[in-house]
């Protein structure tokens, strides 16, 4: 939930129409989410091409063709009601084009497989190990990953008295779990890095420790 | 405040024995229909019990120098104490009406709700949250066990260190632990989220159609068993694992299932969704009442 009043901010952000206020919880969300900032890079992304296209001069000159029918008198004046509405300029938003985007690629895409295979639901034929999309593989050196596992730990470190010492065993010996399931993760990746499943297992872990010294440190701040 | 003592104290002292002595303060007092209750204890025990009656009724053992707290304010009835300084542990046991809704917070405490329908938090750091015959609720500890037994509504649960419970639940479930096993019986939930690092998931009951349902650890087995009448299609990876299922389902080989590789299976049309994925434990897929093999066990 929060996530998604986050992503709908982000267009407004872009364009430099948040007030400060939200801006800076925005910024600080951001620093923490590997989806919000890779939805932001996306549209950063559509903008600069965007800003990159050139208007381009027709192919085709028209006009004569059109003037020449005119003073021929094969056209007759016609008032149509709709022609305002059809002339209107049509404008969207970044959002609306990246939406358009996303449901054009599905909609192909799902005619694409619908096409190979059929409906597997009309008779539920045998499925097929499916082929992985190809993936790129998890960035390990997340600067803003890192950051805010470090300012976590600090946080902690600095309310660590005010919490009972087997409770700080216990949440240090589930973070120190996480760190295992994480480094078995980038052993695996090592050998495999285009690995769908490990590259999301990877990130869902770092989400889970991220979370977990969340509450840690909140628990701890709440104590002093 | 010295946590450490305290913690020591509650560790090295006796269970206690509520029936064996008359609570300090009884005190019951009105609640009119919305009004919500928030218990605020820091150590103890907290057992509510939902009734008919449009009244609270607080009983509390406690120590002589501690005053109990029970004020209503703006819809909220609060439920704390006043100990000037002491830290000693207080055990509530309140009657409460079953459609109020409650909130209980504290650091070191055993909680019990049983007959409520109104929506329940419970948060602690250290004790089990064990919760029978509700509707929605969210139960959060680090050290401690949660176990739900009948429930209507949604549930959110999270455990650190310890293992989840949860039998006859009907709405859509969300559990987490970090280094614990999630057993989940005779559940017809519409939709659920289960996750754990280290340990075991087990999911036995119904899937809904169209429902979606996800199961995933990093060590440990994946157990699902269900009627061969259900309609669901299990997308299936495990890294180190295997994958079996005494289920018809239809779909490739078992040995297909390999590194991560997301292979799909069906049973009857389809319908529900259902992840099932561990890095370095089996996945199981049993059909209901079927007997284990010695495999299985």
């Amino acid at each position: 939930m929060t996530t998604d009043r986050f992503t709908s901010q982000l267009s407004e952000y872009l364009d430099a129409g948040l007030p400060v206020d939200e801006r800076q919880s925005l910024e600080a969300h951001l620093a923490s989410c590997d989806r919000c900032r890779e939805t932001l890079d996306e549209l950063r992304a559509v903008v600069t091409r965007a800003k990159n296209l050139q208007d381009s001069a027709p192919v085709n000159d028209l006009w004569r063709g059109i003037h020449a029918r005119i003073a021929s008198g094969s056209i007759t004046g016609r008032v149509s009601p709709f022609r305002r509405a059809i002339t209107r300029r049509l404008s969207f938003t970044i959002p609306q084009v990246a939406a358009a985007g996303l449901a054009l690629m599905i909609l192909s895409g799902g005619l694409v497989w619908m096409a190979r295979s059929g409906d597997p639901r009309a008779d539920v034929p045998a499925i097929r190990a499916q082929e992985e999309p190809a993936v790129v593989p998890a960035n390990f050196a997340d600067k803003h990953y890192d950051a805010a596992i470090a300012e976590l730990e600090q946080t902690l470190d600095a309310g660590r008295k005010s919490l009972d010492p087997e409770t700080i065993r216990v949440l240090e010996e589930n973070l120190a779990a996480i760190d295992r399931a994480i480094d078995q993760c980038r052993l695996a990746l090592a050998t495999d890095p285009a690995n769908v499943y490990l590259n999301t297992h990877l990130a869902d872990a770092r989400q889970r420790k991220l979370l977990l010294l969340r509450r840690a440190a909140a628990l701890a701040t709440k104590g002093t | 405040m010295t946590v450490a003592l305290l913690s020591t104290l509650l560790t090295q002292a006796p269970a206690p024995a509520p029936q064996s002595r008359p609570p300090q303060t009884d005190q019951t007092v009105p609640a009119a229909r919305g009004t919500r209750l928030v218990i605020d204890n820091h150590a103890g025990e907290v057992v509510v019990h939902g009734w008919e009656k449009d009244a609270l009724r607080v009983q509390v053992r406690h120590n002589t120098r501690v005053k109990i707290n029970v004020r209503t304010n703006a819809g909220t009835i609060n439920v704390d104490s006043d100990s000037s300084g002491h830290t000693s542990s207080i055990d509530y046991d309140i009657s409460a009406p079953s459609w109020m809704p409650i909130k209980i917070e504290g650091q070191y405490n055993y909680v019990g709700i049983d007959g409520i329908q109104g929506d329940i938090s419970v948060e602690t750091v250290r004790g089990d949250v064990v919760l029978k015959d509700v509707g929605s609720a969210i139960a959060k500890t680090i050290e401690g066990e949660v176990q739900v037994d009948g429930a209507r509504g949604k549930l959110t649960l999270s455990s650190v260190n310890d293992n989840i419970k949860v039998t006859g639940a009907r709405g859509e479930l969300i559990a987490e632990t970090t280094n614990g096993d999630l057993t989940l019986a005779r559940m017809e939930s519409s939709g659920a989220e289960v996750t754990t690092v280290n340990g075991d998931v087990t999911y036995e009951g119904t899937l809904a159609d169209r429902g979606h349902y996800s199961f995933t650890n990093h060590n440990g087995d994946i157990e699902l068993t269900v009627q061969d009448t259900a309609n669901a299609t299990f997308n299936v990876r495990t890294y180190n694992g295997e994958f079996s299922a005494s289920l018809p389902v239809k779909g490739p080989d078992p040995s297909q299932v390999r590194k991560g590789r997301r292979v799909a299976y069906t049973l009857g049309n389809g319908s529900a969704e259902v992840e099932l994925e561990s890095f370095g434990g089996d996945i199981k897929l049993r059909r209901a009442g079927a007997g284990r093999t010695r495999r299985d066990q």
